[in-house]
């Protein structure tokens, strides 16, 4: 049988490709997976690094929505957003229940949870245990206190949830009152459990658990006693004995206001807790960059503006100092310097004409000269005395550093400079510098997450709602922060009914003022919405929001004076709509209605 | 002279015409199938044994011991030429060299196995020979056939009854050709009647198609199966993508291409969508000779013999686990042939232009739409004073020579400049060579071909450019009567270059979004020409991005004869894909309207240089025998293998900044600090399938025809306890043409066939690692530590469900071939049903408590339907000939299971959607301002408050000028409702946008050494919801208006098309632009694909020269559209953002193609 030698062949073919058993056995190369990742002290550390993407800080690269905390302050009465007409959603009445997503999103807990999870089996000591189970605890409330605020009840998720896990997927919501105090039992189990130094310079440590308990205090506390919930007191207190130790323990306030905001490297600065840092070629924003071009849609409100105090420690509305708001220069004269640092100040200079309009320059290189008229120097003389080259000296340079001739500067009226246009007048610059990489969305300059002011705001607002408010803790808060700024110290005893005329009647005197206080040194940072919805105040939205008072013949009358005429306030959106009973809690998606019966939308919203 | 009447043996013409036929079919299964010169004619053996036979009784013996047949005259052979030899496996050819031995008879070996006996002296002058020709499957007379004398301009049709009669000068050959059938060379051998029966071509019935690991006889295919031979489909054109050629050439086989650019990539589908879960990205398994290729693109199509498309399980099921998208075969022209060396040289010289580019509103227009939104640009201008100076400018441009002027300090732009135009040249050249040497004899046949492909796209300079090199070697050897051994090597290299700039939008958004008054060219500042950031000027200063593709592809085969009707093979085959990628972002100065300081597009730390560098190693093993077994009436085939294949892959990643010199970026040479690359520095990638398939074939008279297939197939991308599965799949045939019953018809109808196909084939087409739960390591996106650098973290892992496997596909087809008037008129019509049953989906849809994705599961039910149609007519007029094809197809597909899906949302599938459904709602018109409260709206006629009862979208504060909708479901209220099928709110489905009835036509006409053909291919139906910036007035914020969309809502065009335009894209455009009635674009098309005209220089000039064939061509590309949509936006590209599109290319081309 010649044929024998096929046989072989083929057999041996056979052979060759049966061979190996492995053969359809592949798995990742480069992935780890949960039994490898979390053994320890180190497989920690690498995996809560992942962690931090809870705070957004200034946001990431060339979106500016990443940067969440402006469009949140822009649904406040502190910045009116205008890239188009109307656009606030609970003002004009915009917002609607959700198809899915409307951040009803427990992906961060799972995140969160799997480390927890994974600690009892790790090769750690009990220490270092507890310490990871504290940073745990601090990223899982810290995600909480968001879902609490926006959706009042949600479920609360101490494991990973698997998706046999029926009994949990299909439970309905946990009540406020038990996820509030998860919250706060797993804040101050942290706080007396965690490294008290962290893992190292900027993480998550002692100070940045009790920041977390001072704002999680004050905010569920006030919602509590202002919705009519009960049991505020108690976390109105841990609020008041976090900031104690925070105050102690953080006596020196940055001196510079405009540093937090505009410093390459937060690192070591007085009274900053924790910060998101940015650094060349790694992890950019963009803020500076929109703020020095024609993309940067958010002005002060009248309102907001009005709210700074004058130099003499009043209102306008009693101050003497105070001269009336029917010239920029009037309406600025006298008033808190946080406002010159947070709204573009007038003032008026050569750039491309002289006095005749003849042109003295090319477009192509910078110029400026002053007018020779001494008024619209005068800011410009201000800002040279309060900062300092590269920060908030004027004229305001646009990315290219570009001259702009003048502030206010009306996208209306823009003499030929498209950027850093304003609608209302009041251009919002906080974050204006001019030391930052602006040739494209690579701005670094770190932003500060909890710092020291924060929480002395919080413990004068929760000591008053305790009713323990006095001149001692003002001196040791808010006085503290007026007095970085050259402000007079707040005297108690002088508030009294006719300390501010435009005083909100609802309001006492001296919570109005303390208030006050918080709303101008976290002006524009993303604090403003969520103190009106735990006040309780949702018409402060019905107000509609007015710009500078101009004379519009000095504008081309290409402006829209509020009622017409030739002069007066500017306007933009129209008037809201006003705010609905409803809004304080933020609808759930629809979707997850539907796919958990046992859910219920909140009230009022309908399907 | 001597004149002798000559026939052909009658057994010839009838009895031995099945065998022949028989035989031949077996041959070129075999020759095909298995790439081997199994036997040639030459070589056969018989064993006889004649004992003082007749001659002519002794050569009709060997005939039929045979595949050979004799021509010659009964008067040669005289009563007395009486034989009487022994032979024992003699062949042939030396048993007739005996036999004729002292006979003064001699003869020769055709081509076609006739072995010709004339007498030795025999001196054939000049004299007339006639004859009839017939067609040898029904022995009826075949009318207009032509027939010439071989290397002269003497030729003839027949008539009527099939009878011709021409004048021959000397003894030379007849070429007989006629449309459908083979042509056939006849040696005239000093006779004076001569009947031909002609045999119907290959590319008619009896062609070979090939199949699965083989090769079936076209009359036998069961399955839906369309193939066509790649010079048919090549034609003239000057087009390089194999991908591109086959579009509108096969029913069912959708090619759609992403750009015109030079180098796009392509995406093939056939018969629609498979598949809406994980697999859903799944494209037909493309194999080249047996194993799958890389790209498509990378293959020279000149190297391509045949392609065949496998649509059903039936035909594909073989496939196994990834067939379900469809099988492509690809057969190179590798094929052991003795032939004689053979030279072919052809090329293609191409000159293109932009088919079409989108055309801008004037800077009048432009500035008045700004006036029309109340836009104030940044670059500060007054809107109005910009009108009177623009109208100014028309009156009088010399007077502004600039082209802007400059008031009160700012630039007023008023010259209208076009930047689609200024980047785009008219002049692109691209060249194609090709050169193919072949040969062969008895033991050693090769095949070396090379080309050179390079295109010069359309943009300015020759930045956008692909080359190509391709060098395929092919050798076969018979190292022993029972074995052959083939290496096949294929070696391709393609560079694709193309400017890059990460400037602003990068230099196609730039012209899309730039408005026609930009300014262009430079200007002098502090001394230096500084250029404005045209699309023209950064296409000139830019750097190219690199992309470099190079395939290695080595084959060796060997097939062995085992026994009779028994054959193995072993094929192995490796290929290593290697891609490198470099792109540079170059800093240069460029001034704007914005901005005359001179700014560097980029700065220096993020002028980066990024290198990108992968590579596959792909093994894949076939071991597979057929058995062939013929009793009687009866036909067995079995084909039995295994199929083994793996892939590895490795990439490195990384990028630098801070060039010391620019013009020389490296890794290495920048001051930056090296970082990875978007996924990591690198990665790794691989998975393997192993299989075992066979197929068995029965056939009963030919007429009854079944066959079975099946595939055991194992996949890596699968958890070990579900990872093996059985695909099989049955088809059946019914030949009723050869049914005695329809023999009366048999002249009208030639051919008729009705088959059907049931079979059921996996999807693979997932992720490598889908079932294993993974944690990626990342950097982390947030934090850094003191240096700036930040840390690594790692992903949270997903969830993972314990139990998934394949996606399994199953078909029913239904097909009918039919062929009429001697297969003049051929067809076929299948009809088919496809069920891809268990779609790897996000598993339930779940809570969002859980926090991660549901795992995927195979829980999701697809159903589609659909049809294809092909016809051909082919026939001659005189010396016309001419053919004309066309086919058109459709389908559509429904979810028919969605589980996670059970309230049937409309942001997800759900179930008894059809792919591809658009939801929206109906226009009802523009809000007036008689709608609006009296006084309530300002001078702007905006912020208005609406009178009571009038309909508003929930959310919408609307002015006059915005869309209405109808409340279609009468709630007072516009809003999406529930966004379920049930609760919609006030949409409906109000178009599709899937490809329907996909067509293509085409046709030749020959004379006389001319011809003439076009292909013409379109989409009967589609409809389209594009929302960019050349479909939509400022769709984004950035863009401008074009000349198609001025006709918006303003107060003084109330009747307009589009609803009101706002501050760019802002204020209620988003509401004006929902998918709605109005918007729908209509996207069918029709493209006249290619034109081209031939001319072959006769053979007897030629033959002087040594030339066998030389012909000359002009061809176009592209040249016509029948569309609907804007200009500037193509039916069949994808958008490059902004609306953007790199257009089609226009192409003249003339190139030559010769053999010697």
């Amino acid at each position: 049988m010649k044929q024998i030698r096929f046989y072989i062949i083929i057999f041996s073919l056979l052979q060759l490709a049966a061979c190996s058993k492995d053969y359809l056995s592949k798995v990742p190369l480069d992935q780890q997976t949960e039994q490898t990742s979390f053994q320890t002290y180190n497989n920690f550390k690498t995996y809560a690094w992942g962690l931090y993407d809870l705070f957004d800080g200034y946001g990431q690269g060339p979106i500016l929505n990443t940067a969440t905390f402006l469009f949140e302050e822009a649904n406040s009465d502190n910045l009116c957003y205008n890239q188009s007409l109307n656009s606030n959603e609970w003002a004009y009445q915009l917002k609607t229940v959700p198809s899915s997503g409307g951040d009803w999103d427990f992906s961060f807990i799972r995140r969160v949870n799997i480390m927890l999870d994974n600690i009892d089996q790790s090769k750690m000591s009990q220490k270092e245990k507890d310490h990871w189970r504290s940073v745990g605890y601090v990223f899982r409330s810290g995600r909480y206190m968001q879902l609490l605020s926006k959706f009042g009840d949600v479920p609360w998720l101490e494991h990973v949830v698997k998706d046999n896990d029926k009994d949990i997927l299909y439970a309905s919501r946990t009540s406020r009152d038990t996820v509030a105090l998860n919250i706060l039992n797993n804040l101050l189990w942290a706080e007396t459990h965690i490294n008290p130094a962290g893992d190292g310079a900027n993480t998550v440590n002692v100070n940045v658990v009790r920041a977390l308990i001072s704002r999680f205090g004050l905010f569920e506390g006030t919602w509590r006693k202002y919705h009519g919930l009960g049991n505020a007191q108690q976390y109105l207190k841990a609020c008041v004995t976090a900031s104690a130790k925070l105050a102690a323990d953080f006596p020196t306030l940055l001196n510079n206001y405009d540093y937090i905001f505009n410093s390459e490297d937060l690192a070591g600065k007085a009274g900053i807790i924790l910060y998101r840092s940015y650094a060349t070629g790694q992890n950019m924003h963009g803020i500076q960059r929109y703020i020095r071009s024609s993309e940067w849609y958010f002005d002060l409100t009248k309102d907001a503006v009005e709210s700074y105090l004058c130099q003499d420690g009043k209102p306008i509305s009693t101050s003497p100092e105070y001269q009336g708001d029917h010239s920029p220069n009037d309406e600025f004269r006298h008033r808190d310097r946080r406002l010159y640092l947070t709204v573009v100040p007038p003032y008026k200079v050569y750039n491309t004409t002289d006095a005749t309009g003849n042109i003295i320059v090319q477009q192509n290189t910078i110029f400026w000269k002053y007018t020779g008229v001494p008024a619209d120097r005068e800011y410009m003389d201000t800002m040279a005395l309060i900062s300092s080259d590269g920060y908030k000296k004027l004229p305001y340079l646009h990315q290219v550093n570009y001259a702009l001739g003048a502030a206010p500067h009306f996208r209306k009226f823009n003499g030929g400079q498209g950027f850093a246009v304003s609608q209302l007048g009041y251009y919002f610059y906080k974050f204006y510098n001019t030391t930052t990489d602006v040739s494209g969305f690579v701005n670094t300059t770190d932003a500060p997450i909890f710092r020291i002011e924060e929480a002395l705001l919080n413990y004068a607002e929760a000591s008053y709602e305790l009713g323990e408010f006095d001149q001692t803790i003002a001196d040791i808060t808010i006085n503290k922060i007026r007095k970085r700024v050259n402000m007079p110290n707040m005297v108690v005893a002088d508030i009294d009914a006719s300390f501010d005329l435009k005083r909100d009647a609802d309001v006492a005197p001296v919570l109005w003022e303390i208030r006050r206080e918080r709303r101008v040194e976290l002006m524009g940072e993303g604090f403003r919405f969520n103190d009106i919805r735990r006040w309780k105040k949702g018409n402060y939205l019905d107000k509609q929001e007015l710009g500078m008072w101009v004379d519009n013949s000095k504008y081309g009358n290409k402006l829209t004076i509020h009622g017409g005429g030739k002069e007066g306030y500017v306007e933009y959106n129209t008037v809201p709509l006003g705010w609905l009973e409803y809004y304080y809690l933020y609808p759930l998606p629809k979707d997850q209605l539907i796919l958990n019966k046992n859910l219920q939308q909140n009230p009022n919203w309908g399907q | 002279m001597k004149k002798t009447a000559l026939f052909i043996s009658p057994h010839f013409k009838c009895r031995r015409k099945f065998f022949l036929i028989m035989r031949l079919t077996a041959f070129l299964i075999l020759a095909t199938v298995l790439h081997v010169s199994a036997k040639s004619y030459s070589q056969e053996k018989v064993t006889v044994n004649f004992e003082n036979v007749r001659l002519d009784k002794a050569l009709k013996e060997v005939e039929r011991k045979s595949s050979f047949h004799f021509v010659y005259s009964n008067l040669i052979l005289t009563d007395q030429s009486k034989v009487t030899l022994r032979a024992k496996d003699i062949m042939v050819t030396d048993l007739v060299e005996k036999l004729l031995k002292n006979t003064g008879l001699t003869f020769s070996v055709m081509d076609n196995n006739l072995v010709v006996i004339k007498k030795e002296e025999e001196i054939i002058q000049g004299f007339k020979v006639k004859g009839r020709v017939t067609d040898k499957s029904n022995a009826q007379p075949l009318a207009g056939v032509s027939v010439q004398v071989k290397g002269s301009n003497i030729g003839t049709t027949t008539d009527n009854d099939g009878n011709y009669a021409i004048e021959v000068p000397d003894d030379a050959s007849l070429v007989v050709s006629s449309v459908g059938y083979d042509n056939v060379e006849i040696p005239i051998d000093g006779r004076t009647i001569i009947n031909i029966s002609l045999q119907s071509s290959t590319t008619g019935l009896n062609e070979v198609v090939v199949i699965g690991y083989g090769t079936q006889k076209k009359t036998n295919i069961t399955g839906a199966v369309s193939s066509v031979n790649m010079k048919d489909v090549i034609r003239s054109r000057s087009v390089t993508n194999t991908a591109q050629l086959l579009q509108g050439a096969i029913p069912d086989l959708q090619i759609t291409y992403s750009s015109g650019e030079p180098g796009a990539s392509t995406k093939l589908n056939i018969r629609g969508a498979t598949s809406i879960g994980s697999g859903s990205n799944g494209s037909p398994l493309i194999l080249l000779d047996n194993v799958p290729v890389a790209s498509l693109s990378l293959i020279n199509p000149q190297d391509i013999e045949t392609v065949t498309v496998l649509k059903d399980a039936g035909s594909a099921a073989i496939y196994g686990a990834r067939s379900a998208w469809g099988v492509i075969l690809l057969t190179s022209k590798n094929n052991a042939k003795i032939k004689k060396t053979s030279i072919e040289y052809s090329n293609n010289l191409v000159f293109s232009q932009p088919l079409e580019i989108p055309k801008k509103a004037t800077p009048l227009q432009t500035v008045q739409s700004f006036k029309d939104m109340n836009f104030v640009p940044g670059t500060g201008q007054n809107v109005d004073d910009w009108l009177n100076l623009l109208s100014d400018y028309s009156k009088n441009p010399g007077q502004y020579g600039s082209g802007y002027t400059i008031k009160n300090g700012v630039i007023y732009p008023l010259r209208e400049n076009d930047v689609w135009k200024e980047m785009t040249s008219n002049n692109a050249f691209q060249q194609i060579h090709n050169l193919a040497i072949s040969g062969g004899t008895e033991n050693i046949s090769y095949r070396i071909a090379g080309a050179y492909t390079n295109e010069d796209g359309i943009l300015v300079t020759n930045k956008d450019s692909y080359k190509r090199y391709n060098l395929t070697g092919f050798i076969n050897s018979r190292i022993t009567p029972w074995a052959t051994a083939q290496l096949s090597t294929m070696y391709s290299s393609s560079n694709k270059l193309f400017p890059y700039t990460g400037y602003a939008f990068g230099m196609f958004g730039s012209a899309s979004v730039m408005p026609s008054y930009t300014l262009v060219g430079d200007s002098l500042i502090n001394g230096v020409h500084v250029p404005y950031a045209t699309p023209k000027n950064l296409i000139e200063k830019a750097s190219t991005s690199n992309n470099r593709l190079d395939d290695i592809r080595l084959s060796g085969k060997i097939i062995l004869k085992v026994f009779k009707g028994f054959n193995v093979t072993g094929e192995y085959t490796y290929d290593k894909i290697n891609t490198v990628t470099t792109q540079y972002d170059k800093a240069f100065d460029v001034i704007t309207l914005n901005s005359f300081i001179p700014t560097p597009t980029v700065t220096q730390n993020n002028s980066k240089y990024y290198k990108y560098n992968d590579f596959t190693d792909y093994k894949a093993l076939n071991v597979y025998g057929s058995y062939e077994k013929k009793i009687d009436n009866h036909l067995f085939n079995l084909m039995a293998g295994l199929n083994q294949e793996s892939s590895y892959f490795e990439l490195l990643d990384a990028q630098m900044s801070n060039m010391i010199n620019p013009n020389l970026p490296y890794l290495d040479g920048g001051t930056g600090t090296i970082q990875p690359g978007s996924d990591g520095f690198d990665g790794f990638s691989e998975y393997a399938v192993r299989g075992y398939f066979y197929r068995f074939n029965y056939a009963y008279k030919g007429k009854y025809l079944l066959e079975t297939t099946g595939r055991y197939d194992g996949s890596s991308k699968f958890p070990s306890h579900d990872r093996w599965g059985f695909f099989p799949s049955v088809s059946a045939g019914w030949r009723v043409s050869d049914e005695s019953f329809m023999h009366s018809l048999k002249p009208v109808l030639s051919d008729l066939k009705i088959r059907a196909s049931y079979g059921s084939v996996g999807n693979q087409s997932i992720g490598n690692y889908l079932f294993y739960s993974g944690m990626a390591t990342r950097p982390a996106s947030n934090w850094a530590d003191a240096s700036g650098t930040r840390y690594l973290t790692l992903d949270a892992p997903g969830l993972v469900s314990s139990d998934f496997t394949w996606e399994k596909v199953t078909t029913k087809n239904l097909g009918i071939d039919i062929g009429l008037l001697n297969n003049r008129l051929t067809g076929s019509f299948d009809i088919y049903q496809r069920a891809t049953k268990g779609m790897l989906i996000p598993g339930a849809q779940l809570p969002a408590v859980l926090g991660a994705k549901p795992p995927l599961q195979n829980t999701a039910d697809l159903k589609s339907t659909g049809w294809g149609v092909q016809a051909a007519w082919r026939d001659q007029i005189g010396k016309v000939t001419y053919q004309v094809a066309f086919n058109l197809s459709d389908n559509k597909a429904v979810i028919t299971k969605y589980d996670i899906n059970a309230t049937r949302l409309l942001s997800q599938y759900y179930v008894g959607q059809q792919i591809g459904e658009i939801w929206g709602y109906e226009t009802d018109g523009f809000y007036t301002v008689q709608d609006f409260k009296e006084g309530s709206l300002n001078g702007s006629l905006l912020g208005g408050t609406l009178l009571p009862g009038v309909i508003k979208y929930k959310g919408e504060n609307p002015n006059p000028g915005d869309i209405k909708f109808k409340d279609l479901n009468n709630d007072g209220v516009i809003f999406t409702g529930d966004n379920t099928v049930d609760n919609p709110g006030d949409r409906k489905i109000i178009g599709n946008n899937n490809r329907r009835y996909q067509y293509g036509v085409s046709g030749s006409v020959l004379y006389a050494g001319f011809d003439l053909s076009f292909f013409i291919q379109g989409v009967g139906k589609r409809d389209l919801y594009i929302v960019n910036d050349l479909t939509y007035p400022y769709s984004s914020n950035y863009g401008t208006i074009y000349s198609s969309l001025l006709n918006y809502w303003t107060s003084d065009n109330p009747d307009a098309f589009y609803g009101r335009i706002y501050n760019l894209g802002g204020g209620n455009s988003s509401y004006n632009k929902l998918p709605q009635t109005r918007l729908l674009l209509n996207g069918a098309y029709m493209r006249i694909k290619n034109i081209a005209l031939g001319y072959s220089v006769s053979s007897s000039i030629l033959s002087k020269a040594k030339i066998n064939s030389l012909r000359f061509f002009i061809s176009g590309d592209d040249l016509l559209t029948i569309k609907h949509l804007p200009k500037g936006v193509d039916p069949e590209l994808s958008d490059m953002g902004y609306g953007a599109q790199y257009p089609l290319m226009k192409k003249m081309s003339i190139g030559l193609s010769l053999n010697f």
